[in-house]
């Protein structure tokens, strides 16, 4: 109880949540009056990021980092313009379509919106599409980059939940495309009832030579996922080829990259990597106190009287998750939630931790996209100017869509097992 | 990301901001070589793997590079500012209570740092090694502490050099702590930074 308060309290103040839970397992050691605990402490912490799996999240950083840099992500646009632009809602179709593609070379949702609402929001305000749905959308295709392999949060998890990096990656693919073409049916219906515009179509020969210069910018996605899928090379390989691989892209082919970039991107690559890492020795603490705590068993207690089966303790934890996600960002809130839901969810419910997984990560990034904090909107509102209160407005059926796709996922477990040899 | 030179750090209280100051530029060249290293290190592996000569080591020594990448970097983004926070109720606090919350919870993190560097003190027992001859199976017989005889598993490099990375992070975090809660007091002017780009919108 003591603790708790110690750690609401220091999280309220607005101390970063790594260190809030770093701090509340001290307060956990003194008040335990068990201070044999601090001489392993600084331990724990190391033991927390010493594994191999980690490694695939500052190379999945610094893929997203070079490919910023290198114009790369264009071309893929241009190339998904080519064949469903002329559609009725054409922009709109390419926005979800082009999110797949970006999503299956980067790694996380927020970088995936700052990148795509630059490119994507004005093209489609010039088209005359509604600006605050231009930016929401974009906010929902960037989504993808969480769900889609290579993704940073399903890495995290993986390592928490000790289970093979590439198989937990996998387990997000089928999700991921099934919620792009969910995505589709509703931009089809939007499209249809408020007759959004199309885009010129394109000669064969216009086409092909879109194509063409998409099809470098194309191969890193191949030569990720396919490495992984095909077992060729870990996700941590693949993460590193793919870092090469855009280097190469962005310097020879796009030519918007120069050398003398790679020293910031870099050091960018290598904070922002070191924060998601902080978190993850943070969960390495707090799983330590939680297991000395004996938390699991007594949240598991307690939510046993309120869910007798593992269909119904899903949904729970949908809607737990869901709440939490609206306050806490998508990573903090993973390393919160899983040390104490997942032990609950594979001892006493049975529940495959690769299907938990996909349903926690994708609740959420849904959380990046609900109110209030909304991380997702504000950053699509910071590179176009749109309105997120708005966005949030036009974007619902956006949101009731995933909710969809969470329930399907909570009770047909093989939607996420597919490819992963259950 | 460049920092300026802040002219009202010259004074004593500016001593944390100067030596927090040079130690980020250490710690950005260092994350920076680090993501180098332990890129270059799995592009190796996938090569030697590739001509069916693998080097059984590599692994382990790109798993520490990520260690100790995991800490400076942790140590520079406490001094950036960059981490995930609840701000839900000091957004919605005035400007005089807000910067209240600023200063106790960077009190809270140097509270927390000088403790870690108290652990470290504890748990790799400088005085006890010396006082053993840094003799490793003495003091490890004597205080049944192995810390100084454990040695990694391929790289067979003894492991209590890679746990210095704590250490170092317990400190490095203190000094920039310090700089920090001089500047939440008022007592030295905040150093200004051109950010591209918030890093919270960078990684979830």
């Amino acid at each position: 109880m003591l603790t708790t308060a110690a750690f609401l309290i220091v999280m309220l103040v607005g101390v970063p949540i790594g260190l809030c839970l770093c701090v509340t397992a001290v307060a956990y050691v003194v008040l335990s009056g068990n201070p044999i605990l601090f001489q392993s402490y600084p331990l724990q912490m190391f033991n927390a990021v010493d594994s191999y799996g980690l490694i695939a999240i500052p190379l999945f950083i610094l893929i997203g980092e070079i490919m910023n840099a290198g114009g790369i992500t264009k071309k893929i646009v241009d190339m998904a313009m080519a064949f469903v632009g002329s559609l009725r809602a054409g922009l709109a179709y390419v926005n979800a379509i082009a999110n797949m593609f970006v999503a299956s070379i980067l790694g996380s949702a927020t970088a995936q919106v700052a990148i795509m609402s630059q490119i994507m929001v004005p093209e489609m305000e010039k088209k005359g599409y509604d600006k605050d749905f231009a930016a929401g959308l974009t906010a929902y295709g960037g989504m993808l980059g969480s769900i889609m392999p290579p993704s940073v949060m399903f890495v995290v998890y993986s390592v928490m939940a000790q289970v093979s990096v590439s198989d937990m990656l996998m387990a997000g693919l089928v999700p991921g495309l099934i919620l792009t073409a969910l995505f589709c049916i509703v931009i089809a219906i939007i499209g249809h009832y408020r007759q959004l515009p199309r885009s010129a179509p394109q000669t064969l020969r216009e086409r092909a030579r879109t194509v063409w210069a998409a099809v470098p910018s194309l191969s890193i996605p191949v030569v990720i996922v396919g490495s992984i899928f095909s077992g060729f090379a870990s996700a941590t390989e693949a993460g590193a080829v793919g870092a090469v691989m855009s280097l190469v892209i962005g310097r020879f082919w796009t030519k918007q990259l120069k050398f003398s970039q790679l020293p910031a991107i870099m050091t960018r690559a290598g904070l922002y990597s070191a924060i998601v890492l902080f978190l993850v020795v943070a969960a390495g603490v707090l799983s330590w106190i939680l297991v000395f705590g004996k938390v699991p068993q007594e949240v598991a207690g307690w939510i046993q009287t309120v869910a007798k089966d593992p269909i119904t303790f899903m949904l729970l934890v949908n809607v737990i998750l869901l709440v939490i996600g609206t306050v806490i960002d998508g990573i903090p809130g993973l390393i919160m939630t899983v040390p104490i839901l997942l032990p609950i969810a594979t001892q006493v419910y049975g529940i495959d931790p690769h299907h938990f997984g996909v349903v926690v990560v994708i609740n959420l990034v849904l959380g990046l996209l609900s109110p209030p904090v909304g991380l997702c909107f504000f950053v699509a509102a910071a590179a176009t100017g749109a309105n997120p209160g708005r966005m949030f407005m036009v974007t619902i059926p956006f949101f009731l869509i995933t909710c969809v796709l969470l329930v399907l996922l909570s009770i047909f477990p093989g939607i996420s097992l597919i490819f992963i040899g259950q | 990301m460049t920092s300026s030179q802040n002219p009202s750090a010259s004074g004593p209280w500016g001593v944390p901001v100067r030596i927090s100051e040079g130690l980020l530029k250490i710690e950005r060249y260092a994350v920076a070589f680090l993501i180098t290293l332990l890129s270059g290190a799995i592009l190796l592996n996938v090569g030697t793997r590739w001509i069916g000569a693998p080097l059984y080591w590599i692994d382990e020594f790109a798993v520490y590079c990520m260690v100790w990448l995991t800490f400076f970097g942790a140590s520079a983004m406490t001094r950036l500012r960059l981490d995930f926070a609840v701000t839900m109720m000091t957004e919605r606090l005035s400007a005089s209570a807000a910067a209240r919350c600023r200063i106790i919870a960077t009190l809270v993190v140097v509270i927390f740092s000088v403790s870690l560097a108290v652990m470290c003190w504890v748990w790799l027992d400088p005085v006890g090694i010396a006082a053993s001859g840094f003799d490793a199976k003495a003091y490890a017989g004597k205080a049944f502490n192995f810390v100084y005889t454990e040695r990694t598993q391929t790289l067979n490099w003894p492991t209590w050099v890679l746990y210095m990375i704590l250490p170092i992070f317990a400190v490095s975090m203190t000094i920039h702590g310090l700089a920090n809660l001089v500047e939440d007091l008022g007592w030295v002017e905040k150093v200004k930074r051109d950010m591209v780009i918030n890093a919270e919108e960078a990684v979830n």
